[in-house]
C-alpha cells in the first residue's frame, strides 16, 4: 500500500483508509488516472469565490474512460464513504469553476469521456459523452458538412453540452433553453446501476432521442443540477441549419429604457417573430468584451461613476442597453419577420437597429454575431479584464419577462453592487416568457477589503431580492446552501428525502444545490 | 481542428518569430555557485510594459538556457493551439504573465490536459503600489519567498499556501526571475533580477506550468 503525501483528506476520513482507497482508484483506473501530488491538483483549486481556494481543496482527481470505470469510482467511494465531486468540462467558472463544494471532496473528472456517440442529421439529434466540447461538437458537424447548429453558453468553444445543461445553462439561439432541448440522460446511480430516462430502458428502442416522456413518471428534471446520479450520456435536439441568419442589435441610448425594451420584445419573443433567446446587454458588458478595462478610464477605488459610464458608451459606441436579435429562416421568412420588427420600433419610438452589414467585424457585435449563429468563440472572457483581480460570482435572478421586473430588479442590483463599490456588469437573457438576469460580480481577489465587500454583497444581493420575491436559478458552490433556503423548507425537505433513498451514504457530491445529509438538519 | 488552426501558434509568435534569448549573450548572467541544469522555457506575456520586465527577470536567472516569448491571447485560435501544444509536449516548463482573461483560460487547459502547475498568481499595480495574491505547491514554495526578497518593499511571506503580498516597484522583473528557477530552492547568490525606475501598471495573471 502507498502511503500518499497529501494534506488534504476528505471529511472523516483517515489517512489509512484514504491510502487504500487510492490504491483501489489505481487498479481501476490506472495509476495516470489517479491524481494526488499537490502540482496536480492545483489546477482543481482555482476558483473565482471570495474565499480562500484552501476550503475547497480536492484530495485526489481521478479520471475515467467508461461508464464500467464510474460505475467502479461508485463503489469505491461507497466503501470507503468517500464523497466524489463529478465535473465534465469543469468549465462553470463564476458558478464555482471545477473545484469541489468543500474541501477535501475529490474529483470525478469525466473529460476523457469524450466521445459523439451518435448525431442524426435527420432528426437532428445528438449523443455525446460529458466530456465533448462544444468546439469538438462543432468541428465534427464542419467537417462531415452536416447542416446542424448548435446554441452553447459564452464560453462556448471549451465548454461543454452535457456539463452546461446539467447545470441548466442557456444558449443565445432559438435553441438556447438548453435543458428543453435535452432528450434523453444516462446516469450511474450511488449504487451502482445505470439508469436511463425516457425510452432508454426499452430493449431495442431507437427513440431515446426523440421522445422525452418515456412512460410513467419522467425523471430527467431531478437530476440535473442535483447530485443523485452521475450522467454519463446525454441527447439533446440540434436546430437545422438554416438558409439565412441575420443577427442585428438594437441600441439604446438610455438606462431607463430597458421597461420599455422589454415590453416591446415580449410579443415579438413569445410570437417566434424573433426565436432566439435574445440579450439585452448593459454599457459595461459590452465594453468589457470589446476589451475596454476600468483602468483605461479610471484608478479610483469603487463603482465605476455614471459619468464614465456614459463616457464608455460615447466612446465605444454602445447603447446603454444593447438588444441582440436574430432571424433564422429561407430569405422570405427573415423578410417578413425583419418588416414586423422593424414596423414595431419604428412604433416604439426609439432604439437605433445595427444590421450585421453595418457593423462589420467590430466587437462585440461579431462575438455576438457568431453566438446566435452557433459559431464558438471565446470573447466573452474579456469580461474578466474589466476590474481584474480574478474574482468573479454570477449572481443569476429569474424574473418575468415584464419591463416593469427587469426595471426593478436592474436598479436594485445596482445599488447593492455600487454601495459595496462594485459595478453592474448585467444582461437580461430573453427566455420565451422569462428573464435570465445574469450579473457578473466582478472584484479583485487581491484586495482583502474588496473580497469582504464581495462577499457581503452576494450576501445583500440575495438577501435583498428575495424579500421582493426573486430568487437565482444558479449560483456558486459557496452559495448553494443559502440559495436552497430561498426555495423553501418542503423542497428541501422532499430533495433530502429522495437523497436519503438514493445514496444513503451522501458520496454523490454532498453540498451540490444545497442537498447534503451531513449538513442537513431540517427534518 | 483544422490544420490551419494547428499552425496557429507559430503565428502568434512575437514580432513574427520566436524570440530566442541566449543566455550566453547576456553580458550580466552571473555563475551559480554550482553547475545548474539548464532548461528551455516557453514565456507567455500578454501586455507590452509589463513583458519587458517579467521577460527582463527571466533573462536574468542563469538557469534558463533559451526562451521562447509568445503573446498570449483569450482568442480561440491561440487557444485552440495552446491545448495541442499542451497536449503534444511532455516536461515543458511555461512560464507566464499574462491578462485575466488569458489566464483564466490558460490555466483551464493546463487542468484538462493534466499538465503540473507549479505556481499561480494574480497581481494588481496600481498607482505604483502592487498588490498579488499568489499560490505555489510545496515544492515550489521557495519562489514566493524569492519573489518577495526580491520585489522592492515586499512584505513577508508569512506562509508557503496562498497568500496576499504588497510590493512596488520591482515585482514583475523579480517574479520573473523567480519563475524561471526550474530548482527554486536554488539560490542564485550572485545574481538578481534588474531594477526599474517605474512600476508595471495593471493586472495580470501568473503562472509556472509544467507539461
Amino acid at each position: 500500500m502507498t502511503t500518499e503525501n497529501n494534506k488534504v483528506l476528505p471529511k472523516g476520513i483517515t489517512q489509512a483508509d484514504f491510502d487504500k482507497a487510492m490504491d483501489e482508484f489505481r487498479a481501476l483506473l490506472g495509476k495516470d488516472n489517479v491524481l494526488v501530488e499537490a502540482e496536480q491538483l492545483k489546477p482543481y483549486e482555482k476558483i473565482m469565490m471570495p474565499v480562500d481556494a484552501a476550503e475547497h481543496a480536492p484530495s485526489a482527481a481521478i479520471t475515467a474512460t467508461t461508464v464500467e470505470q464510474v460505475q467502479g469510482v461508485v463503489a469505491i467511494c461507497n466503501t470507503y464513504k468517500i464523497p466524489v465531486w463529478t465535473i465534465s468540462t469543469g468549465r462553470n467558472f463564476g458558478y464555482g469553476s471545477s473545484a469541489p463544494h468543500h474541501r477535501g471532496q475529490i474529483i470525478l473528472d469525466l473529460k476523457k469521456m469524450n466521445k459523439i456517440l451518435h448525431i442524426d442529421a435527420d432528426l437532428g439529434t445528438a449523443l455525446v459523452e460529458p466530456g465533448v466540447t462544444y468546439q469538438q461538437l462543432y468541428d465534427h458537424l464542419e467537417d462531415n458538412n452536416i447542416p446542424l447548429m448548435l446554441s452553447f453558453s459564452a464560453p462556448s468553444a471549451i465548454a461543454g453540452p452535457l456539463g452546461n445543461t446539467m447545470d441548466r445553462g442557456v444558449g443565445y439561439t432559438p435553441y438556447g433553453e438548453h435543458f428543453l432541448m435535452q432528450c434523453g440522460m444516462e446516469l450511474v446511480l450511488a449504487n451502482g446501476e445505470v439508469y436511463r430516462t425516457g425510452m432508454g430502458g426499452v430493449k431495442g428502442d431507437n427513440a431515446w432521442q426523440v421522445f422525452k416522456w418515456g412512460y410513467g413518471p419522467t425523471l430527467d428534471g431531478m437530476f440535473t443540477q442535483a447530485n443523485y446520479g452521475i450522467c454519463t450520456k446525454m441527447g439533446f435536439w440540434l436546430m437545422p441549419k438554416p438558409p439565412v441568419i441575420k443577427p442585428f442589435e438594437i441600441q439604446f441610448d438610455e438606462d431607463s429604457d430597458i421597461t420599455e425594451i422589454v415590453d416591446f420584445i415580449r410579443p415579438l419573443r413569445i410570437a417566434q417573430i424573433i426565436p432566439n433567446s435574445i440579450v439585452i446587454a448593459g454599457v459595461l458588458w459590452e465594453a468589457s468584451t470589446a476589451g475596454v478595462r476600468r483602468s483605461d478610464y479610471t484608478t479610483e477605488p469603487g463603482a465605476t461613476s455614471q459619468a464614465i459610464l456614459k463616457q464608455i458608451q460615447k466612446d465605444r459606441k454602445l447603447g446603454a442597453w444593447n438588444v441582440y436579435c436574430a432571424l433564422y429562416g429561407t430569405k422570405e421568412q427573415v423578410e417578413v419577420n425583419w418588416n414586423i420588427v422593424t414596423g414595431a420600433l419604428k412604433q416604439l419610438g426609439k432604439g437605433r437597429i445595427i444590421t450585421q452589414e453595418e457593423a462589420g467585424d467590430t466587437e462585440p457585435f461579431a462575438y455576438r454575431a457568431k453566438l446566435m449563429s452557433g459559431i464558438p468563440n471565446l470573447r466573452e472572457f474579456g469580461l474578466y479584464n474589466w476590474r481584474g483581480g480574478g474574482g468573479s460570482m454570477w449572481f443569476a435572478p429569474v424574473s418575468q419577462a415584464k419591463g416593469s421586473e427587469c426595471g426593478k430588479q436592474k436598479s436594485l442590483a445596482e445599488k447593492i453592487l455600487n454601495k459595496h463599490g462594485l459595478d453592474y456588469v448585467g444582461e437580461f437573457i430573453v427566455g420565451w416568457r422569462d428573464m435570465h438576469h445574469v450579473i457578473d460580480v466582478l472584484y479583485d481577489r487581491t484586495n482583502p477589503d474588496e473580497v469582504k465587500r464581495a462577499d457581503a454583497c452576494f450576501n445583500e444581493l440575495l438577501d435583498e431580492f428575495e424579500k421582493e420575491g426573486y430568487a437565482v436559478y444558479r449560483v456558486n458552490t459557496r452559495f448553494m446552501d443559502r440559495v436552497a433556503d430561498s426555495y423553501g423548507p418542503v423542497k428541501r425537505r422532499l430533495e433530502h428525502t429522495l437523497k436519503r433513498a438514493l445514496d444513503p451514504n451522501n458520496i454523490l457530491a454532498p453540498g451540490k444545490s444545497g442537498i447534503d445529509l451531513d449538513t442537513f438538519k431540517d427534518w | 481542428m483544422s490544420i490551419e488552426r494547428r499552425s496557429v501558434l507559430k503565428g502568434m509568435v512575437l514580432s513574427g518569430a520566436a524570440l530566442a534569448l541566449s543566455q550566453a549573450g547576456l553580458a550580466h548572467a552571473a555563475h551559480t555557485t554550482s553547475a545548474v541544469s539548464r532548461q528551455p522555457v516557453l514565456l507567455l506575456v500578454s501586455d507590452a510594459e509589463a513583458q519587458t520586465a517579467f521577460i527582463d527577470g527571466v533573462k536574468a536567472n542563469p538557469s534558463v538556457a533559451r526562451v521562447t516569448v509568445l503573446k498570449a491571447q483569450h482568442d480561440l485560435d491561440f487557444i485552440a493551439a495552446f491545448q495541442q501544444r499542451l497536449s503534444a509536449s511532455k516536461g515543458e516548463r511555461i512560464i507566464g504573465l499574462v491578462d485575466d482573461a488569458s489566464g483564466m483560460l490558460l490555466l483551464d487547459l493546463a487542468r484538462s490536459a493534466g499538465a503540473r502547475v507549479h505556481w499561480t498568481g494574480q497581481h494588481v499595480t496600481q498607482n505604483g503600489v502592487s498588490r498579488h495574491r499568489v499560490a505555489a505547491t510545496d515544492n515550489s514554495a521557495n519562489c514566493i519567498k524569492q519573489f518577495a526578497e526580491f520585489a522592492e518593499n515586499c512584505s513577508r511571506p508569512t506562509a508557503m499556501t496562498e497568500q496576499t503580498l504588497s510590493a512596488s516597484r520591482q515585482w514583475a522583473s523579480s517574479l520573473g526571475f523567480a519563475l524561471a528557477s526550474p530548482e527554486p530552492n536554488r539560490r542564485y547568490l550572485r545574481t538578481t533580477p534588474p531594477t526599474y525606475s517605474s512600476a508595471v501598471d495593471g493586472h495580470f495573471v501568473s503562472f509556472s506550468i509544467e507539461t
